[in-house]
C-alpha cells in the first residue's frame, strides 16, 4: 500500500483485476521484510568467450529496487549494479540503467544495460522463448526450521535464445542467437537477503544446491537440487521438505501450448568440483522423469559468473536492503586465483556462503546443447 | 494444470502464488470495476459491474440503462476458460460487453454489443477528470465477527466519449454532455449468496450498518474545479464515528475533497457533516432534492445543493445482480445470461427494485458556492426519521 502523509493512494497497479490480497498493489501478504519479486537470466557464447547474466528484484516491504548485471568477457567480470526506491511503481522494471521489458508474455523480454561514462559495459539483448515455462510442481516451496520462515516461494524458468550486442570496453559483441535462460521467483527467500539478520542458520536449510536449465532442439530441461546433509539425505523430498530429504523437483517442456510438462522425479550427479567444492569442473547427471526414462547429462562449463558480482553475498550490495541511489561498478581479474577465491569468499555472513553460475555445454548421447549451472550452499 | 498467466510475468505479485491462484481460497474473493455514466440532461444513465472471482472462476457481469422511464436490465455470467497465456482479469469480456483500463487511474472503455432483446448497445470511453479517492481505511463489513469481511475501496470521477444507442436513438458522448464516475474494490465480499450461511449479525450482512432511522448517502460530485466524495451510513441518535468506514459502532463516515487530476494539490479528509434536509417526489418516496453541509479536517465547511435531473434520472442497481439470490459470486453454468426491464413511470412498480426511502443511484445537478456541477447520490433510508414525516 503506497501512503502519502498516512493517507492510502491508490496506484496504477490498482485499476487492474489483479489483486491477490485485500490490500492495495504495494502492500504484499504479511509482513517479512524478506520478500522478493525478481528476475534473472544469464546467456553466454559456445566458445566460452562472453557470459551475459542478470537480476533484477523488486523488494515492496523495504520499497526497493535493486538490478546487477555482469559480463564476462576476456578473463574479466565487469559487474554494474544499481538501486532505487520504489514508490507505486513497483512493476517498473527500470533501476538505473538496467531495464528488463516484456515484449511478449513467456516469448520475448528485452534486458538492457545503457552505455554510460566511466562504465565498461552496457548491451541490449532479445531473448526468444520458444517453449513453455517450468515451473515448480508445489504451489509454493514452504521450508520452516524451528521458528523461521525460511522459504515461502514460487518459481518458473524458461530457456531461449538471445540476440543483440554486448559492448566491453568499447569492443561491441555480435550476440546472434546465444543460449540462455531466465528465470522468474517472488515471496519469502532467506538467500542472500540479510534484511533483518537471520537468526541461527537453520540445519536443514541444506547444502550443495544445483540448479540448472538447458535447452535441447525443441525442449526445455529444468531441474532444482537440494542436497541435505545427514543420515537422510539419500532420501529424495519435494522442494519443500524439511525433513532432511534431499529436495528435488524438475520439468521439461516442449514448445508454447504442446502438452504438459514432463515432470523429472530424480536428478543423480557425477560431478567434480574444484575450487572447495565451488566451481564445476564437469561430468554427468542422471535425470529421472516420471515415465521411466533416464537421460544422461554431461556438463561441461564454458564460462562463469561469480554471482557476488549480481549482488549475491555481496558486502556491499545487499538484496532487499534499502538503497535508493547506489550505483556500483567492479571489474575482476578472474584469470587471478586469489581474485576468485575472493569472489567466492563469504565475507558478507550470508546464510549461502557463495553463488556461481557456469555456462555449460550440455550432451546427451549424440546431441549438444546448452544450458546454465547454478551452484551454492 | 499451469495458472501461470501474463500477469506472472510482472513484478506485482502480493503473495508467493501466480496472480490467478490465490492463496486465500475464499470463494467471496471479488476484484471488480463499477461505473455509473450520466446524461447531464437527465435523458439517460448507463451503468454496470465487472467482478472477477478468481477463486470461483467465474466472471459476471451486470449492466443498466435507464432511457427515458425504463430501466434495461442485462445480467451476464461465465466460467472462466483458459486461454493461453492470457488472464480473464485483464481482459474483461463476458458475453456481448466488454472493458478494458487504457491508461490506469485516468481511461476505461467499456462497451455492450446489441445482442440483447432490446438491441442496445454502447461504447463508452471515461477519462479521469479529478484525482482519484481512496477511502481512508478499508471498509469493515457490518456483517458477521466469524466471516468479516475487509473492502479496500476507490473511486475516480471524469468524463465520457463515446455513443449510445438505445429504442431507436443514438446519443454521440462528450465531456461536455456526460459526467460520471467509476470504482474499483477488490474484497472477500459477503455477497447474497453467503447470508444463510452465518448465523444471525445485528448489523446486517451488507457493506454498510443496517438498522432504523439509518440514511445510507454515497455521492460522487463534481464541478470543474473541485469535487467530493463520501460515503455516510447516518444513525440518527447514535454516535457518529468521523472519517473512517472500519468501525460500525452507529455511524459510518468517510470523505474527500478533490482536484483536478494533474493538481499538485493535496486531498483534503472529510470528516463530518450537519445540515442534511431531503425531499421526496410528491406522493411517492423517490428522491427529488437534497442538502448537505460537509466539514473538512480543518473545520472548514462545504455547503452543497442537489436535485434529481429528471424524475426517473435513476438507476436501480438490483438490476446489475445486487439483491438478487443467483448472482455476484453464484456459478450458473458457463454460461447465463438475463434480462429484464423496470417500468419507472409508476411508483407503484418500485416495490419490487427499490422499496426504501429515496431508493437508487441517483443523477443531480449539484450547486456548490456559485458552481454548477453533475453528481451521483446512491441513496437509501430506513424509517424511522421523523424529522421527514416517516416513522
Amino acid at each position: 500500500m503506497h501512503r502519502d502523509e498516512g493517507v492510502t493512494v491508490a496506484t496504477k497497479l490498482d485499476d487492474y483485476a489483479i489483486h491477490q490480497i485485500v490490500e492495495n498493489m504495494e502492500q504484499v501478504e504479511g509482513r517479512n521484510p524478506r520478500w522478493v519479486d525478481e528476475l534473472w537470466f544469464h546467456t553466454g557464447a559456445t566458445d566460452g568467450s562472453l557470459s551475459v547474466a542478470g537480476h533484477m528484484g523488486v523488494y515492496p516491504a523495504t520499497a526497493t529496487m535493486d538490478a546487477a548485471v555482469s559480463v564476462a568477457h576476456g578473463g574479466k567480470q565487469y559487474d554494474v549494479r544499481f538501486g532505487r526506491r520504489v514508490a507505486g511503481d513497483r512493476d517498473r522494471r527500470e533501476v538505473g540503467g538496467i531495464s528488463a521489458d516484456i515484449l511478449d508474455p513467456f516469448r520475448a523480454w528485452r534486458f538492457r544495460l545503457e552505455p554510460a561514462d566511466g562504465q565498461a559495459i552496457s548491451f541490449d539483448l532479445e531473448f526468444a522463448l520458444p517453449n513453455q515455462p517450468m515451473e515448480v510442481a508445489g504451489p509454493v516451496q514452504h521450508r520452516r526450521d524451528g521458528r523461521q520462515l525460511i522459504w515461502d516461494l514460487y518459481q518458473y524458468a524458461q530457456t531461449g535464445t538471445a540476440s543483440g550486442s554486448v559492448t566491453v570496453e568499447g569492443e561491441t559483441i555480435a550476440v546472434e542467437g546465444t543460449v540462455g535462460a531466465r528465470e522468474r521467483s517472488w515471496g519469502v527467500r532467506p538467500v542472500f537477503g540479510q534484511v533483518p539478520h537471520l537468526g541461527r542458520p537453520p540445519s536443514s536449510i541444506g547444502s550443495h544446491s544445483l540448479w540448472l536449465a538447458a535447452l535441447t532442439t525443441g525442449f526445455s530441461w529444468w531441474f532444482w537440487r537440494i542436497e541435505a546433509d545427514g543420515a537422510h539425505s539419500g532420501a529424495a523430498g519435494a522442494l519443500n521438505d524439511d525433513t532432511g530429504r534431499t529436495r528435488f523437483d524438475g520439468c521439461g517442456a516442449g514448445p508454447h501450448g504442446d502438452g504438459e510438462p514432463v515432470r523429472f522425479t530424480s536428478a543423480v550427479p557425477s560431478l567434480t568440483f574444484e575450487s572447495d567444492g565451488k566451481r564445476l569442473r564437469g561430468g554427468t547427471v542422471e535425470v529421472h522423469d516420471w515415465d521411466g526414462g533416464v537421460h544422461d547429462l554431461t556438463l561441461k562449463p564454458l564460462s562463469t559468473i561469480y554471482a557476488k558480482g549480481l549482488g549475491y553475498g555481496h558486502p556491499d550490495f545487499r538484496h532487499i536492503e534499502y538503497k535508493d541511489g547506489v550505483s556500483q561498478m567492479e571489474t575482476h581479474d578472474t584469470t587471478d586465483a586469489a581474485t576468485r577465491a575472493r569472489l567466492l569468499d563469504n565475507d558478507s555472513g550470508h546464510i549461502n556462503p557463495f553463488a556461481i553460475e557456469h555456462f555449460c555445454e550440455v550432451t546427451m548421447g549424440e546431441l549438444t546443447s546448452y544450458g546454465v549451472v547454478r551452484l551454492s550452499i | 494444470m499451469t495458472m501461470l498467466t501474463e500477469l506472472d510475468e510482472h513484478f506485482y505479485h502480493q503473495t508467493p502464488s501466480p496472480v490467478d491462484a490465490i492463496r486465500d481460497s475464499d470463494p467471496r474473493f471479488v476484484d471488480q470495476h463499477w461505473f455509473q455514466c450520466m446524461d447531464v440532461e437527465g435523458r439517460w444513465i448507463v451503468g454496470a459491474n465487472w467482478p472477477v472471482w478468481p477463486n470461483s472462476g467465474i466472471i459476471e457481469n451486470g449492466q443498466i440503462i435507464v432511457h427515458g422511464d425504463t430501466q434495461y436490465n442485462l445480467r451476464y455470467s461465465s466460467t472462466i476458460q483458459p486461454d493461453g497465456y492470457r488472464s480473464a482479469r485483464v481482459n474483461q469480456r463476458v458475453g456481448p460487453a466488454t472493458m478494458e483500463v487504457i491508461d490506469p487511474l485516468r481511461t476505461a472503455r467499456f462497451t455492450l454489443a446489441a445482442d440483447n432483446p432490446w438491441g442496445v448497445s454502447y461504447d463508452l470511453t471515461m477519462d479521469t477528470w479529478l484525482q482519484p479517492v481512496q477511502t481512508r481505511t478499508p471498509i469493515a463489513f457490518a456483517g458477521s465477527p466469524s466471516l468479516p469481511g475487509v473492502l479496500p475501496y476507490f473511486e475516480i470521477m471524469g468524463r465520457w466519449t463515446g455513443e449510445l444507442n438505445v429504442d431507436g436513438q443514438t446519443y454521440e458522448v462528450n465531456h461536455e454532455n456526460t459526467w460520471g464516475q467509476r470504482d474499483r474494490c477488490w474484497a472477500s465480499l459477503g455477497g447474497e449468496r453467503w447470508q444463510g450461511w452465518v448465523g444471525p449479525m445485528p448489523g446486517g450482512t451488507g457493506v454498510s450498518p443496517r438498522g432504523g432511522g439509518r440514511i445510507h448517502w454515497h455521492s460522487h460530485i463534481q464541478f470543474d474545479d473541485i469535487g467530493f466524495w463520501w460515503w455516510m451510513d447516518e444513525f440518527l441518535g447514535k454516535p457518529r464515528l468521523g472519517g473512517t468506514l472500519a468501525d460500525n459502532r452507529g455511524g459510518h463516515f468517510d470523505g474527500a475533497v478533490t482536484w483536478p487530476i494533474d493538481d499538485a494539490r493535496e486531498q483534503i479528509r472529510i470528516v463530518d457533516f450537519t445540515d442534511i434536509d431531503i425531499a421526496t417526489q410528491p406522493n411517492t418516496k423517490k428522491f427529488q432534492a437534497a442538502q448537505i453541509t460537509l466539514i473538512d479536517e480543518y473545520g472548514e465547511e462545504y455547503a452543497l445543493e442537489f436535485e434529481i435531473l429528471k424524475p426517473n434520472a435513476t438507476r436501480h442497481i438490483r438490476g446489475e445482480g445486487y439483491g438478487q439470490p443467483r448472482f455476484l459470486g453464484g456459478w450458473q453454468g458457463d454460461w447465463h445470461e438475463e434480462y429484464d426491464k423496470y417500468d419507472l413511470s409508476d411508483f407503484a412498480n418500485y416495490k419490487d427494485f427499490a422499496p426504501q426511502l429515496w431508493d437508487g443511484e441517483h443523477a443531480v445537478r449539484c450547486r456548490y458556492n456559485g458552481r454548477e456541477g453533475i453528481g451521483h447520490m446512491e441513496m437509501s433510508g430506513t424509517p424511522p426519521l421523523p424529522q421527514w414525516g416517516f416513522v
